[in-house]
């Protein structure tokens, strides 16, 4: 079955990192062009404070970035290109409106 | 119950109030004014002094917090579309919630003024978090926004501390004191920091510290309030914090570890849950008179400033939290409002933190750039360029 694009979302959970290592094996094998999408939980809900959103920011964006490299060194090391977006929202929503606007699938 | 009994009791509902925030992503303050309502009317706690004082100070901490994340050369850049908005935003439901309160409601003009004061800020926090969330603080709506709040901010702080002078002698050396501070601090500070900076001990926090007791003494003094000399302290040291992050974090590690919890459970327990109920008319009426004047104001302007986001920024504007409930104790404790009036104001400010974010959020929150492209972008297999923003 062909594949030209392949979308998996990431975000470091066990079940996440096997669906990675699945797309990259079926990326290699395809050579459909792959994308992980990582989306980010919302931030402090009618914070007070500036310094309560900056932090939690702060936390998320270290944690993201931790798992895009680690992300992307598991695509480099099959020898594919990874292509990461990160996106903030509600998980599923963002998930099925990127995937229907990148058109994967097709 | 003693002195040590009530603080044990509000270790215990602070500590209580930092897990649930963090379990469930509320804001840490919102759950400990709720907390706060709890304790308050379940063990019928009364505020014991030393709460009242931590509470206050608190309040100028946070003052003096919220002037200092001014972003200085935003506002300057975006001077004419915040000005307008962040005007309009503050003197419309100033003025409608004003003549409510005094000639619907029967509050007498000071308590009046208070009731307005409180419900007519924007909350910084609350739409800086939607506009990073979205990403949209990147873009020229977002920075807009920003800017507008700042300037509903120091309206409101300025009327609060303008409109409850009273004119004595101590008058003089309260701006005095304030003016020299505004001038002083922001020119000590590099030499302060390089020579005292830096240690466990913090001397530089205690320095803004001891400047914010030193005004807050003096402006009760004047029969006044020390929030907007709090505020331009802040915004002067606005670009000392931008050089020094890690002095900025440590003072907000203190302030929410020890200052600002306090400030927010005296808030709750101060809130009686039966005159809320037994007013329940009059506060949706001013929430209404919050909601009202703010669309009225804001969306023409916002249609000019920030279209196709209208709607979206006015129900930003809309927000409100910190500000009010620091106006709201402020007038409780000075026996300007009585329990009831401070409980239906804290009552619209919390409503109208989460109302008008939840809507905004759900219905009008607009796509940042890159969302609107159809195509998703290639990035390298390195850390993509969105994390870090």
């Amino acid at each position: 079955m062909p594949f030209n694009r392949i979308l998996v979302a990431i975000d470091g959970s066990e079940a996440s990192d096997r669906a990675l290592a699945k797309a990259i094996e079926l990326a290699v094998v395809t050579r459909a062009q792959l994308t992980a999408l990582a989306i980010e939980g919302p931030l402090p809900a009618y914070a007070a404070t500036v310094g309560e959103v900056e932090e939690v920011k702060r936390e998320k964006d270290l944690f993201f970035e931790a798992l895009a490299v680690r992300a992307g060194a598991q695509a480099s090391e099959a020898g594919i290109e990874l292509a990461i977006e990160l996106r903030a929202g509600h998980a599923a929503e963002v998930i099925s409106d990127f995937a229907a606007a990148g058109e994967f699938g097709s | 119950l003693s002195d040590i009994a009530v603080a044990a009791l509000l270790a215990g509902t602070i500590l209580a109030a930092s897990t649930v925030s963090v379990e469930f992503g509320f804001s840490v303050a919102l759950v400990e004014l709720l907390l706060g309502l709890i304790v308050g009317n379940a063990f019928h706690v009364d505020a014991p002094s030393w709460l009242a004082f931590l509470g206050s100070f608190a309040g100028m901490v946070l003052t003096f917090q919220a002037g200092a994340e001014v972003d200085v050369p935003q506002l300057k850049r975006e001077w004419r579309a915040s000005l307008s908005i962040g005007l309009i935003s503050f003197f419309a439901p100033f003025a409608v919630l004003g003549t409510l309160c005094y000639f619907a409601l029967g509050w007498n003009h000071r308590q009046a003024e208070i009731g307005g004061l409180a419900l007519s800020t924007t909350s910084l926090a609350v739409v800086y978090a939607v506009l990073v969330e979205t990403g949209l603080n990147r873009e020229l709506v977002g920075k807009r926004l920003m800017s507008a709040t700042f300037v509903t901010d120091i309206a409101t702080v300025a009327g609060l501390t303008v409109l409850f002078v009273k004119p004595t002698l101590w008058v003089i050396p309260f701006a005095l004191a304030s003016v020299a501070l505004v001038v002083a601090l922001p020119a000590v500070s590099p030499w302060f920091f390089r020579r005292y900076g830096d240690r466990v001990i913090e001397p530089e926090i205690k320095l803004v510290f001891a400047s914010l007791l030193l005004l807050m003494w003096l402006g009760g003094r004047a029969n006044s309030q020390a929030a907007l000399p709090a505020f331009v302290l802040g915004l002067v040291m606005s670009n000392h914090y931008v050089q020094h992050r890690k002095e900025q974090e440590r003072m907000r590690v203190v302030a929410f570890a020890f200052l600002t919890p306090f400030f927010f459970l005296k808030g709750g327990m101060s809130v009686s849950a039966a005159a809320l109920w037994a007013n329940l008319g009059i506060l949706a009426l001013l929430f209404a008179a919050k909601m009202v004047p703010k669309f009225g104001g804001v969306y023409p302007l916002a249609r000019r400033y920030t279209a196709p986001h209208a709607t979206f920024t006015t129900l930003l504007m809309s927000t409100g939290l910190t500000f009010g409930t620091i106006t709201s104790l402020y007038g409780l404790n000075a026996g300007i409002i009585d329990r009831t009036q401070f409980s239906l104001l804290i009552a619209v400010v919390v409503l109208s933190a989460i109302v008008p974010t939840a809507i905004a959020q759900r219905f009008f929150q607009p796509q940042t750039e890159r969302e609107r492209a159809d195509l998703p972008r290639v990035a390298s297999a390195q850390a993509p360029e969105g994390v870090s923003g």
